[in-house]
């Protein structure tokens, strides 16, 4: 295993070295960037005001945030895409290279076994996956906290934070190497891989994207009449409505979309005695992270199950190869050794 | 013949291969004995590399077993016992040689850095150069020390010689004959170079259309068969004479009037005696017909262009 770990190194090294110099030069803009946001903060004497709840348009609100919103999307961004970069430049490669190089037949015919040099390998990769997500994780939710969720700032449901920070994005940047290593494995050559692996994962960007807010129940807020609505504060909205004295529940998209005089005519008209609006309190964000770090872990875990399995001895399949077994014949042929 | 005590450094019973509907092995029996230098000849997509590669366990059978000195290919015994030259030689480009010596020594337990510096430093490789700055042959030459390293009881080398200077490839031979003869180690080399192998193996495995078509010690394969020479029968399409046995003929050759054509020798009859012909053949005792023992580049020659034989011949 030590010989097999000196391998994983001496060939990684290279993109462990560079990929630390570009995270410290990252984490020095951040640094930097932080701290003369800070500098502002404490010159206006700011008051975060949380979501829409009124006028915050002071000049230093406005300075703030101009100054900061776009290098915190920036880095948010740098975040969100980190399990694909990940994925396609390190998990690819990371078997498919030496399977399309044939130098995995130089591996493997060594004294290690197939399953320790892919364990090596991969186990050096997650580490500083994990590692490098972790800091970018930690430098987002540390630079973005004192002005989150603030009127014409980032708030924690964006792309550029939630996908950014929190142990969803870590789970996902691991997800990210995962899929290109198993991409690699299966399609042996790596720039297919690499193609498979960014469809991948942007599938998983799209189903966890959609489907995200159907895991869980949000919060309605019901005011009865015309009686003003809560201010939504930092909550997500997930839409509003009117209800009817049975309870039913009907969409603004399909009734009343007015306000004033109309709306009261308009709600008179169908019967409905209060409006509802379903929302996320900004305290859900934990839900869904946790929601998702673990479908996230499930998929690394099937995977590496998977990659495992392709890369089972021969020996373990001697009593599958006889001609009589026409069933496995069939898979060993298709999860052919590397 | 066999000591059933030692066990065999390969072994392979109804072996086969399939890739994507096509069989490139199929039905293979192999029984190599350990300690003998085999040469693996056949066309190419015969199944020499796929055969190899099953020995190396870097392929999974499709149907029967192998074994390399009695252990499944792929298990960390079997991987021990063997070292494998693949045939595209390939090694890390951007290592420095004394790198990939270096990952020969991390990753095997039993480790020869002498010996695998010495074939480097015999080609005159500086062990700082870069694998990707060195030449093809220079590159076979590192490879092959990162496989002898290793000493392994069973060499399988996949066309080891094909890319060296005929001074390299003569240095080389006699580097593999000396370990061979010094320490027992079993060789396993497919190559497609016929005439240097008369002094290389003893042993010799004929793959054809991903069967065996012939197995044997050279010596006794050799003196199983005979090589005719002589003047073409005008009526005969073969040009073999009328009362020949078809049945022993490998494959004939016409050449103007002259018939070349190596035949199978009867067991019992003995070598071929220099006897014309001889009724061993079924030939008639013609003075004008030359028997002879043949030349093992004939021998594979003439069973390589047979077109297809009816059985598997084995005299081991």
């Amino acid at each position: 295993m030590t010989g097999a770990l000196w391998l994983a190194w001496r060939q990684q090294r290279l993109q462990i070295v560079i990929g630390a110099v570009l995270l410290l030069a990252v984490t020095a803009w951040v640094v930097h960037m932080r701290s003369e946001m800070m500098t502002l903060i404490d010159a206006y004497g700011f008051v975060p005001c949380k979501g829409w709840n009124g006028d915050c348009g002071n000049l230093g609100t406005y300075l703030i945030l101009d100054g900061s919103t776009g290098s915190i999307r920036a880095l948010g961004l740098l975040g969100f895409a980190l399990p694909a970069l990940i994925g396609v430049f390190w998990g690819a490669p990371l078997l498919g290279r030496e399977i399309e190089s044939g130098t995995a037949k130089l591996a493997l015919t060594q004294g290690i076994g197939a399953r320790s040099w892919f364990a090596a390998r991969f186990g050096l990769a997650a580490l500083c996956t994990v590692a490098a997500s972790t800091v970018i994780a930690a430098l987002v939710a540390w630079w973005w906290a004192p002005v989150s969720n603030t009127l014409y700032g980032l708030y924690w449901h964006d792309v550029a934070i939630y996908n950014a920070t929190g142990p969803a994005s870590v789970a996902c940047a691991l997800l990210g190497l995962t899929t290109g290593t198993a991409a690699g494995l299966l399609v042996r050559r790596v720039l297919p891989a690499m193609a498979v692996t960014a469809v991948a994962l942007g599938t998983v960007f799209v189903f966890t994207t959609y489907f995200r807010r159907g895991w869980v129940a949000p919060e309605t807020r019901v005011t009865p009449g015309t009686t003003p609505k809560e201010l939504i504060g930092s909550a997500w909205s997930k839409g509003y409505g009117y209800l009817t004295p049975d309870g039913r529940e009907h969409s603004i998209a399909d009734f009343c979309q007015t306000s004033g005089a109309p709306l009261k005519k308009c709600m008179a008209e169908h019967g409905f005695v209060a409006r509802y609006h379903k929302v996320y309190p900004s305290s859900d964000f934990w839900v869904f992270q946790w929601i998702e770090t673990v479908l996230y872990l499930g998929a690394v875990a099937a995977l590496i199950a998977l990659i495992l399995f392709v890369l089972r001895r021969p020996a373990g399949n001697t009593a599958a190869a006889r001609p009589t077994d026409s069933g496995t014949t069939a898979a060993t042929a298709a999860t052919a050794g590397v | 013949m066999k000591d059933p005590t030692v066990a065999a450094a390969l072994q392979a019973a109804r072996l086969g291969r399939e890739f994507r509907g096509r069989w490139a092995l199929r039905g293979c029996d192999v029984d190599l004995p350990a300690g003998r230098v085999t040469a693996l000849v056949g066309p190419n997509g015969a199944g020499k590399s796929t055969l190899l590669q099953l020995a190396a366990g870097l392929l999974r059978p499709t149907t029967g077993r192998i074994r390399v000195h009695g252990h499944a290919p792929g298990t960390r015994e079997a991987r021990e016992a063997t070292a494998f030259l693949a045939q595209e030689k390939p090694l890390h480009l951007r290592f420095t040689v004394a790198d990939t010596l270096r990952l020969g020594r991390k990753l095997n337990r039993r480790w020869d850095q002498a010996l695998a510096e010495s074939l480097v430093r015999a080609g005159n490789i500086p062990l700082t150069a870069r694998v990707g700055s060195l030449s093809g042959g220079n590159r076979t030459r590192v490879a092959l020390a990162l496989a002898l390293g290793k000493r392994a009881e069973l060499l399988l080398l996949d066309e080891p010689l094909a890319d060296l200077d005929p001074v390299a490839r003569h240095e080389i031979t006699g580097l593999l004959m000396y370990q061979a003869a010094e320490h027992g180690v079993g060789i396993v080399m497919s190559t497609h170079v016929l005439a240097e192998l008369e002094d290389i193996c003893d042993h010799v495995l004929l793959l054809k259309d991903g069967a065996v078509r012939l197995s044997g010690d050279t010596g006794e394969l050799l003196d199983a068969h005979t090589l005719l020479t002589g003047r073409a029968d005008p009526i005969e399409t073969d040009g073999l004479p009328h009362a020949f046995d078809r049945s022993t003929v490998v494959h004939a050759t016409t050449t103007g009037r002259q018939v070349t054509a190596l035949v199978r020798t009867p067991p019992g009859s003995g070598a071929a005696t220099g006897s014309p012909g001889g009724a061993a053949t079924g030939a008639p005792a013609d003075p004008r017909w030359i028997g002879e023992t043949p030349s093992l580049e004939a021998l594979l020659l003439a069973h390589l262009r047979a077109p297809r034989p009816d059985r598997t011949e084995a005299a081991a």
